[in-house]
């Protein structure tokens, strides 16, 4: 009888702990979220000044992918950049991490029609 | 004891997909959003552009190609269509690309002037109204779709309808310029 108690304790030990871990587990995900999130939307935000400040188009049209990346500032974050034109043909670097954050920004031209996607990769 | 293992284990095979569904990135509406808001206000610049170009309709047309493969390479789908206008020596040439996911019959009306256009997909028509006033009302009508919108003749209009849609979430509106 005592050997039976026994095992209904570590039973129950097993049960909390793994309960526990899976807890955790969930709370971990809900909490990465966030923050993916945010330095993504924070990225279209960094594209979106930059081509409000009248220079992102010149450099996506001329694939000056360097000036993009020179005029961007992302705290706590390594990043590049890449340019792709509507042929699928990129210049820039792409980066060879993981967990990667990519922002994208569309421009349609800048004097004429010349349509290109800017790719800001980010990373920790 | 080996029972409540098999339970433990059934029980997280069982949940793991559900927990990638729920928890493997931002939603839809966050994940788009900006994509949409960025095509969105990028169509009226990439109308003016093109109308620079020998093709206004071929170039508005290469452009939406390129936001629909940017937009399905996330994993979304893209519906758009759009209708410009353009003064031809006090006429009324009015064009429209359909991108939407199958041929469409559209119904426009220009100022009492009434065409009906079968336009199919991934492609554009146009047809040449005759001589409306100055200050024209174009009537238009697709599947379910209705806008009535007040123009003007000697200026470029553009109207957008445009749609991102993935699983059940969808962003879609229209815009005139």
């Amino acid at each position: 009888m005592s050997k039976k108690g026994f095992w209904r304790t570590i039973e129950s030990a097993a049960s909390v702990i793994i309960l526990v871990t899976f807890l955790l587990f969930i709370a971990g995900q809900q909490m990465s979220v966030p923050e993916d999130t945010d330095i993504g939307r924070e990225g279209y935000e960094k594209l979106k000044a930059l081509d409000g400040s009248g220079n992102l188009r010149a450099y996506a049209v001329s694939g000056d992918y360097e000036s993009v990346k020179s005029s961007l500032i992302m705290p706590g974050y390594n990043h590049t950049v890449e340019i792709c034109d509507c042929r699928g043909n990129c210049e820039g670097e792409y980066p060879d991490q993981e967990n990667v954050v990519v922002s994208v920004y569309v421009v349609a031209g800048d004097e004429s029609f010349s349509p290109s996607l800017v790719k800001l990769y980010m990373w920790r | 004891m080996a029972a409540a293992i098999f339970l433990i284990l059934v029980f997280y095979m069982g949940i793991t997909p559900y927990i990638e569904t729920f928890y493997s990135g931002p939603s839809v509406e966050e994940e788009l959003s900006d994509l949409y808001e960025n095509i969105r206000t990028e169509f009226p610049r990439a109308f003016n552009l093109a109308l620079k170009t020998a093709s206004p309709a071929e170039a508005l047309s290469n452009f939406t190609v390129f936001t629909r493969n940017i937009t399905t390479g996330r994993g979304a789908n893209y519906r758009c269509l759009w209708i410009f206008t353009e003064n031809e020596s006090g006429d009324l040439n009015v064009t429209v690309g359909n991108f939407f996911d199958s041929a469409l019959n559209i119904t426009l009306n220009v100022s009492g002037d009434v065409s009906e256009l079968d336009v199919k997909k991934s492609g554009i028509a146009s047809r040449l109204f005759s001589s409306p006033p100055s200050e024209f009302t174009l009537y238009l009508s697709f599947n379910s779709t209705e806008s009535n919108l007040l123009l003007e003749k000697y200026k470029a209009n553009l109207y957008l309808v445009l749609e991102m849609s993935k699983g059940y979430d969808k962003i879609a509106g229209d815009l005139t310029a």
